[in-house]
């Protein structure tokens, strides 16, 4: 019991504070969860850049189809979204759920707007007849943008999820490891979205 | 005629978010222009740097890790430069 009283309580931040140094945003399995993630997509942007090596020209012709500005403007509405995201974390640090609400939905929206753009370009794609079997260069674009796809919806359905809870009052300036979580994981779909945009439409 | 305040009132320091989100289109356009105008290993090497340089902002200020612990950040930071240096080497940039 002595010990118990010696023991300074842990002080919560106040509303509006930075979280202390050294503190993980979220919660620790997401992070596990978010380094499993990018380990994936890491070993596939390398599988890409070495498999080029071999086919240099054929990447390169394949590449200079896509459309890059397209492939800008999803990197911008990922980003800005990403921002509206990091809004929110700070808003609901500072107490302001409501307003942690509003910028997560507007961030649901820029994401939902990549996805409709990105369905786009895969549609034109497959009306052009490209398949993963159209080539080495078609099966990585393919698989990885795919792939990126479902990261996104689900990474919308937790953003929408969070968004929901918090306009109805269950997180607040001491309470929000939710919307961390959350944030941190879109956040990695984001981080992942640069490198592959980098990758696959721009280097060359 | 008087002068309508909003006219003179200067406008609001940029905060830490929105010079990064402004950095991160800024430095996302310019890695763009620079794949379509130019070729060669220097370029590619620039582009490159951008994309790591423009993960690195959005890991420490967007997903808060520079507040992490540094068995975090290192961690983080040791995956981008890892796949940097494999992704250099495979387009023969270093």
């Amino acid at each position: 019991m002595a010990d118990v009283a010696l023991r300074p309580a842990r002080r919560l931040p106040l509303p509006g504070e930075a979280a202390p140094a050294r503190a993980l945003p979220g919660d620790l399995a997401i992070w596990l969860f978010i380094f499993a993630e990018l380990l994936v997509f890491g070993v596939l942007f390398a599988a890409y850049a070495v498999a080029r090596r071999a086919h240099v020209e054929a990447f390169d012709a394949s590449q200079a189809l896509l459309d890059r500005r397209l492939g800008l403007l999803n990197t911008m509405l990922l980003i800005s979204s990403s921002f509206a995201v990091a809004r929110a974390v700070q808003a609901v640090r500072a107490d302001r759920a409501r307003a942690c609400a509003h910028w997560l939905f507007g961030a649901v929206l820029l994401g939902c707007v990549f996805l409709l753009i990105k369905g786009m370009e895969f549609r034109r794609d497959a009306d052009a007849g490209m398949t993963l079997s159209s080539g080495l260069f078609e099966m990585f674009y393919l698989c990885l943008g795919l792939f990126h796809f479902l990261h996104v919806v689900m990474g919308l359905v937790i953003l929408a999820v969070v968004a929901w809870k918090s306009l109805h009052g269950h997180y607040d300036g001491r309470s929000h490891a939710g919307v961390e979580t959350g944030a941190s994981y879109w956040h990695m779909v984001d981080l992942v979205w640069i490198l592959l945009f980098m990758l696959v439409y721009v280097l060359h | 005629m008087t002068k309508h305040p909003a006219a003179s009132r200067p406008l609001p320091p940029l905060d830490r978010l929105t010079t990064v989100w402004l950095l991160l289109l800024g430095l996302s356009t310019l890695g763009l222009v620079l794949g379509e105008r130019y070729s060669g290993p220097g370029v590619a090497g620039l582009v490159l740097m951008l994309a790591l340089c423009k993960a690195q902002l959005l890991v420490d200020h967007f997903m808060g890790l520079r507040h992490a612990g540094p068995w975090w950040r290192g961690l983080m930071a040791a995956y981008l430069l890892i796949l940097g240096a494999v992704i250099g080497a495979a387009y023969s940039i270093w």
